[in-house]
């Protein structure tokens, strides 16, 4: 295990580094004048804009090695390079500062990430107390009423869009009994439990029911599977209890493929709440780092794609190593 | 009542008008203390509540009869409250000199301008740190300082003393030097500047009559020295002696200003009562509109841009609110690159302007609530042509852009627009100019770009022709400044005139005329002499806006406008 730990480490050292160079590189190569955009918009002249990109350094070469084909020498060295200095700063623990902000990503990032990750951890909670629960009555109860209408509700679940359910649930309290969630300030759990738990649960619902539906579909149709087995048939052949068939033995080896897409789905939401966080006025990363794409913020969007690619390889490298401790069949040699 | 305390005012304003005429610009006293005046005092008249079933105008609404409306009008004064406003864009950094972010638009309020000039009512002054000001030449502007700013209580370590012509001199030293300084507003035509005394001095590069309004917006406020000397100090708090003090600011989420008890101005009206009224401005960033709404429904935030006024009317139903329409500044503009083909002929840009019929957009896309615009928009008054003698040099011609397109032997362009921008009516004006163009036999290749691709493009002027978004023009300046060479920044980016030494002549009078009804005419006479000549840049209109006010506001002053109008706010108060 300790040395399938170590080779996935050093795998994952390599895809980092490989990921920061290729989000580099497609920013650079994206259109539009990052020095202009990180200039704030509007109308700024020339000379300020030339300002920022010298501060900035988007006037050094891109990377150590720059090719010409029509200017000899062909092949140069770049000893002053954007990679480089942005790598090295990495290297030192300096995340850079935000363009138009200048607040460090550091900061905002510190900022922000309780505020992620308590929506993280509402959405999953949510998933997996609908979900599973769901999935699991839904395959019990096969082809029942119950069956039917767990998978009506699952289908309308996946079929609205977020953002819509996410309007929705937003105006129309609002619109029939003028209530309203704390809107663009955060409020902490341990300042106001209460409004904390106003500000959050909506969302975290919203971005939970279409989640649950994934998982209640997934746990249905593993469970159905597993209660075919021979070893499930044998259990009963032996005169166990269902509930214990189902709960001790059944959901264990369902919960494999459920935690597969509960870890996808976590690093999913990890960037991709921008919707609800727009919506809902939350001050997340998601909507942090999709400004900065906005805004071609160099700094902030290398910076987050590393920082979620770390988050998303260890996800990986944890759920690999949950795989081998819930069935001990799994072993990495 | 009401009424005696406007009859108060109108004489104090005749008396600032007389001192106009007899000494010129010089007529800063007078203007402070009408400005001072415009605090309430009288007996209220019992009509004061915020009128929830508003309809356009408040009950309590007082109209002055000189242009200025105080809304939700409730005397005298109870000092108190905070009002919340929203942004939808991020604060950036609080340095008064280098920001280009949400926070510029508060700078007014939390750093010292020497004066601000109404854009809507240009004899109106907000007269600040200077208490007064004179022109000893076309070149020359000298401000006395006056003698009472004291920067208030603070914890970033700048002494509680009096603000000085020194603290002027050094913010514009830094302007001048700092390259990302003053966003291009003022440094162009900033020469020398000097204090001696209690006279600040400046200079600039050429006779300007703009100056002074420059001088007036968000990016000219003064800093004490001692931040203007340490910029990094400015980031998130301020030190000064404006009428509020960023208190702190939390990135993407809300700033909180609190008032500052050392202001200099006194309501003279309500027993020289403290300004500000308002204990404190919090600015919270909501971004989605819906979001917007919910929030100031529920009370969250105190001002609301409706959407329509189909928008503000249905909010106006479901509480303490009233609702305001205002003309706005802004404006969907389409620009032509003179130096491409085929806008280097006047007669392509001429017969655009002619296949262009505004009114349609006005109907279409604004229901009726917006106004056709000239070369520089109506909102501008009397430098704007509108009604009648805009249909006599504007006309919309079918017939004649034919012909002209005839002469040309076709009409061909690639346009540039950018394709998911935020700003709805952009999007509704597309199909209709597409469609008009078409009318006219114009063939146009669309070019829809990603926001950053569009707006490198039109900022490098790397296009034939743009179907543009616009900001906001407070004065006739900038709409000209698209025609002429060197483009709104005078740099050759984002829009260039055709060059036409006629054009080039005709801008830079209006420029150099001091006299406001002189630079009236100027500016007439300039957009006549470009119609000739084939206009490169086209507003085409410009909406009325509603703002949806909470009730619990008291005693808003409307109708002035941009910085100056903000700065009013100082006698706004918030029920608890």
């Amino acid at each position: 295990m300790l040395n399938f730990i170590a080779r996935r480490l050093i795998i994952s050292a390599a895809i980092i580094v490989l990921l920061s160079i290729v989000t580099f590189g497609l920013l650079r190569v994206a259109p539009g004048d990052a020095a202009l955009l990180a200039s704030g918009g509007g109308f700024i002249p020339k000379e300020q804009v030339e300002a920022e990109r010298h501060e900035r350094g988007l006037d050094k070469p891109y990377f150590p090695i720059s090719i010409r084909a029509t200017d000899p020498p062909f092949v140069r060295w770049n000893s002053d390079n954007q990679y480089w200095a942005w790598a090295s700063d990495i290297l030192r623990g300096d995340l850079g500062r935000a363009a138009l902000t200048d607040v460090p990503v550091s900061t905002a990032i510190k900022d922000r990430l309780p505020t992620t990750l308590e929506l993280l951890v509402l959405t999953m909670s949510t998933t997996i107390l609908f979900g599973v629960p769901a999935g699991v009555i839904s395959a019990l109860y096969r082809n029942s009423p119950i069956d039917l209408t767990v998978r009506f509700g699952a289908i309308l679940a996946l079929s609205v869009p977020s953002f819509w359910l996410a309007t929705m649930v937003l105006i129309l309290p609002s619109e029939f009994w003028g209530y309203a969630p704390p809107l663009g300030r955060t409020v902490s759990f341990m300042d106001n439990p209460w409004d904390n738990l106003r500000q959050f649960v909506p969302p975290a619902i919203v971005l939970g029911i279409a989640a649950s539906a994934t998982v209640m579909r997934l746990t249905r149709s593993s469970l159905l599977e597993v209660l075919r087995a021979d070893y499930v048939r044998t259990a009963r052949a032996k005169g166990l209890r269902e509930s214990l068939i189902v709960y001790r033995h059944a959901l264990k080896n369902v919960m494999i493929p459920v935690i597969t897409v509960l870890g996808l789905q976590f690093t999913g939401l990890l960037g991709g709440t921008l919707f609800i966080e727009l919506i809902f006025s939350i001050k997340g990363l998601g909507f942090y780092t999709y400004e900065a794409i906005f805004r071609k913020d160099y700094t902030v969007v290398q910076s987050m794609t590393l920082y979620i690619g770390i988050v998303v390889v260890m996800t990986q490298l944890l759920i690999d190593i949950t795989y081998a401790w819930i069935d001990p069949r799994i072993r990495y040699s | 009542m009401a009424g005696s305390y406007w009859d108060r005012i109108a004489t104090q304003r005749m008396t600032r008008r007389r001192m106009l005429q007899r000494a010129g610009a010089a007529g800063a006293a007078a203007g402070a203390i009408w400005v001072v005046g415009c605090g309430g005092g009288d007996d209220d008249d019992g009509n004061g509540n915020g009128n929830g079933n508003g309809g356009q105008t408040p009950a309590a609404t007082t109209p002055s009869g000189n242009g200025i409306t105080i809304l939700n009008e409730k005397n005298p004064p109870v000092p108190g409250g905070r009002i919340v406003y929203q942004t939808s864009a991020d604060f950036g950094t609080w340095d008064a000199h280098v920001s280009v972010a949400a926070s510029a638009n508060y700078f007014p309020v939390i750093y010292n301008l020497l004066l601000s000039q109404s854009n809507l009512m240009p004899e109106f002054f907000f007269f600040d740190l200077a208490e007064s000001y004179e022109n000893p030449d076309e070149n020359t502007f000298a401000f006395k300082i006056r003698k009472d700013a004291m920067i208030g209580p603070n914890d970033l370590g700048v002494p509680e003393r009096v603000m000085t012509a020194e603290d002027a001199a050094a913010t514009f030293n830094r302007i001048k030097a700092e390259p990302k300084a003053g966003n291009g507003a003022i440094k162009p035509f900033l020469g020398d500047v000097a204090a001696s005394g209690d006279i600040f001095t400046m200079k600039t590069t050429s006779p300007y009559a703009w100056m002074i309004y420059r001088v007036g917006i968000y990016t000219s406020t003064i800093p004490p020295m001692e931040l203007t000397n340490a910029p990094d100090k400015m980031i998130t708090k301020s030190a000064g002696a404006a009428q509020m003090r960023l208190v702190s600011s939390t990135e993407g989420e809300i700033a909180r200003m609190d008032k500052n008890p050392s202001y200099y101005r006194k309501d003279e009206f309500n027993n020289n009562a403290q300004l500000p009224y308002r204990d404190g401005l919090d600015l919270r960033i909501i971004r989605d509109r819906a979001a917007v709404r919910t929030a100031f429904i529920d009370g969250q935030i105190s001002i609301y841009g409706a959407e329509s006024k189909a928008d503000a009317d249905d909010i106006v139903g479901k509480g303490n609110f009233f609702v305001v329409k205002d003309p706005q500044t802004t404006f969907i503009a389409f620009t032509m690159n003179p130096d491409q083909a085929p806008f280097n002929d006047p007669r392509a840009r001429k017969a655009v302007n002619f296949a262009l019929n505004r009114q349609q957009y006005v109907d279409l896309v604004y229901d009726g609530d917006a106004e056709a615009n000239g070369l520089v928009h109506w909102p501008q008054g009397d430098y704007a042509f509108r009604g009648d003698e805009l249909k006599e040099v504007q006309p919309f011609d079918l017939a004649e852009a034919k012909k002209l397109i005839e002469a040309l032997g076709g009409l061909k362009f690639k346009m540039i627009y950018p394709a998911s921008s935020n700003i709805q009516q952009h999007d509704q004006h597309l199909p209709i100019f597409l469609k008009q163009m078409e009318d006219a036999g114009i063939e146009i290749e669309q070019d829809p770009q990603d926001f950053s691709t569009w707006y490198t493009n039109y900022q490098q002027t790397n296009y034939v022709a743009s179907l543009s978004l616009n900001q906001s023009y407070e004065t006739p300046e900038v709409p000209l400044d698209f025609q002429s060479r060197g483009g709104p920044l005078a740099d050759g980016s984002f829009a260039k005139g055709s060059g036409d030494p006629e054009v080039e002549a005709a801008i830079k009078k209006t420029k150099s005329t001091f006299d406001v009804k002189e630079r009236i005419q100027a500016v007439r006479d300039a957009q006549k002499v470009i119609y000739e000549k084939g206009p490169t840049f086209l507003p085409i209109a410009t909406p009325f806006g509603y703002t949806v006010y909470s009730g619990k506001l008291h005693n808003i002053r409307t109708g002035l406008g941009g910085v100056a109008g903000g700065l009013m706010g100082v006698y706004s108060w918030q029920e608890a």
